[in-house]
């Protein structure tokens, strides 16, 4: 396999995971922003365990999601208090917040970053095995009694409390996983490249996950997995002479995609058929 | 009534949205095993007083008591889970999740109890087996109403708030209603309704109580009220 395809799949592992990192609030009615957060987490947890403390894959893996989830659970004491446009704009907050104590902290390599990141022999494969994990873990969540508690807060807060759902447990178990799921992906991400900076983790990046969210499907697990090749290669599919122009065409799918079709390229009703099919078989 | 069947109390329950009074000093009791019914015209109160009594308003004077405890500012969730359901006005129907989701997530509470109240719904209601697997949105008014009844039966509540069962259903439908409810009585369930149709709330119930501007200026005997001619001028179309 050639370095370029490796890279890419590896790349579309990672983006799969974090765009279900976005999508799992989302299901909880959370208008999150914090998944690129989640990444840096994972990211640097990762490099500085592989790098300075010698830990094999997997157990920088595990590791990055008990740090991933343990960072995430703190805020997410405080966003599950709040909703809709508030807990969008104050999740943001965790971006600036994320990028300035790495820029300060020497340990991480502050604004140089951490480079000479182990390499990881069949990182392929191993990106491959996460997003298998991880697709199980998201189909058996919204199929469980948890999933049904998330998609009753989706619809409506009040009303899932006249259940017994307590919504603010919800919303912090929602945001708990999206930040482990998060911290896998930047895991990765800092494997890939060996090199990691706290630039990286910027609005760019948010941008890019909540285009593959919107434009795959939010309301369905699957729809990532047309999105992300699309949009992580979007300049390997426009001529070369575009490629600067690749944040402007995001920008473009996202509007033109939420326009004609709202739900995103994935609907639920696309499932439910598909469902039919193979349960009928 | 004896002292012990009482399962509701509510005491002194003033409610304001700002400086506007939704509620003044409404005394109530629920007694076990009774179908109490809320009458009164659109902005008499009824829909904030269950609001409050679940805990999805706050009371801003008074205490409701449930099962001999305070709950007056127990959180929502809590409420449920010391057994009291609820029937939202509009049926609260979760549109996008089948019906079978639907009815699990009514006992989400108390998940080893959802396979033995399945089966007992499905035999009160077969049309629900017949649609368990069809999203809740494209059943008929009526046919909500009965999930959104069976939702609230799936976690063995003590005592079920129904806010306007009969809102926009068809008269065949509304006596079917009443008479679910009827039997669900019968089974020991007790049940407090609101309803704006009071000749048939007041038709199938026990006690009423009739709320106007938020305060209570009537109670008693369904029957007693049924032949009051204040209520038969101002509720039951009578001269």
């Amino acid at each position: 396999m050639s370095t370029a395809l490796s890279y890419f799949i590896i790349f579309c592992c990672v983006f799969i995971i974090l765009t279900w990192a976005a999508y799992v609030p989302f299901r909880a009615g959370l208008l999150y922003n914090g998944t690129v957060y989640c990444m840096a987490i994972g990211g640097y947890f990762a490099a500085l365990a592989s790098k300075t403390w010698h830990w094999p894959f997997w157990v920088c893996i595990i590791g990055a999601i008990v740090v991933g989830a343990i960072l995430g659970f703190i805020p997410a004491l405080g966003f599950s208090r709040t909703s809709g446009i508030v807990t969008a704009v104050s999740s943001m907050a965790l971006i600036f917040i994320i990028q300035s104590v790495i820029r300060n902290i020497d340990i991480l390599g502050a604004g140089r970053g951490i480079s000479g990141i182990p390499k990881i022999e069949n990182l392929v494969l191993y990106s491959l095995i996460l997003v298998l994990i991880v697709a199980v873990f998201i189909f058996r969540l919204d199929h469980s009694r948890l999933g049904r508690a998330f998609e009753a807060v989706q619809t409506d807060p009040d009303m899932a409390a006249t259940l017994g759902v307590n919504v603010k447990i919800i919303s912090v178990l929602g945001l708990t996983i999206s930040s482990a799921l998060g911290a896998v992906a930047g895991a990765i991400y800092a494997f890939n490249m060996r090199i990691i900076y706290p630039e990286t983790f910027g609005f760019s990046l948010l941008l890019s996950v909540m285009t593959m969210l919107f434009v795959g499907g939010r309301y369905t697990q699957w729809g990532m997995f047309i999105s992300v090749p699309l949009l992580w290669g979007i300049n390997k599919w426009i001529p070369s002479s575009l490629a600067i122009y690749a944040q402007i065409i995001y920008g473009v799918i996202l509007i033109v995609i939420l326009m004609a079709r709202p739900e995103g390229l994935v609907t639920r009703k696309m499932v439910a058929g598909v469902g039919r099919v193979f349960v009928r078989k | 009534m004896e002292q012990m069947s009482r399962i509701l109390k509510i005491e002194e329950l003033s409610v304001y949205y700002g400086q506007i009074c939704a509620i003044k000093r409404i005394n109530m009791e629920v007694f076990e095993g009774e179908i109490v019914t809320l009458i009164g015209s659109n902005g008499a109160g009824k829909s904030t007083l269950i609001n409050t009594i679940i805990g999805l308003q706050k009371a801003t004077k008074g205490k409701i008591t449930f099962m001999n405890e305070d709950i007056t500012k127990v959180s929502t969730d809590k409420v449920i889970k010391r057994g009291i359901s609820v029937v939202p006005e509009g049926r609260g129907m979760l549109a996008s999740m089948t019906v079978l989701e639907n009815l699990q997530l009514g006992a989400y509470h108390k998940k080893n109890v959802i396979e033995q109240n399945l089966e007992k719904v499905y035999e009160r209601f077969p049309i629900l087996y017949d649609r368990r697997l069809q999203k809740a949105g494209t059943l008929s008014g009526g046919e909500q109403q009965m999930l959104a009844i069976s939702r609230a039966i799936m976690g063995d509540p003590k005592l079920i708030l129904l806010d306007e069962p009969s809102l926009a259903l068809s008269p065949a439908y509304v006596d079917k209603i009443f008479k679910i409810l009827v039997e669900l009585k019968k089974e020991g369930m007790t049940i407090l309704l609101s309803e704006q149709n009071a000749k048939k709330a007041l038709q199938y119930s026990d006690r009423g109580y009739v709320l106007d501007l938020g305060e209570t200026v009537l109670d008693g005997k369904s029957s007693d009220l049924a032949g009051n001619p204040a209520v038969r001028s101002a509720y039951l179309g009578a001269d």
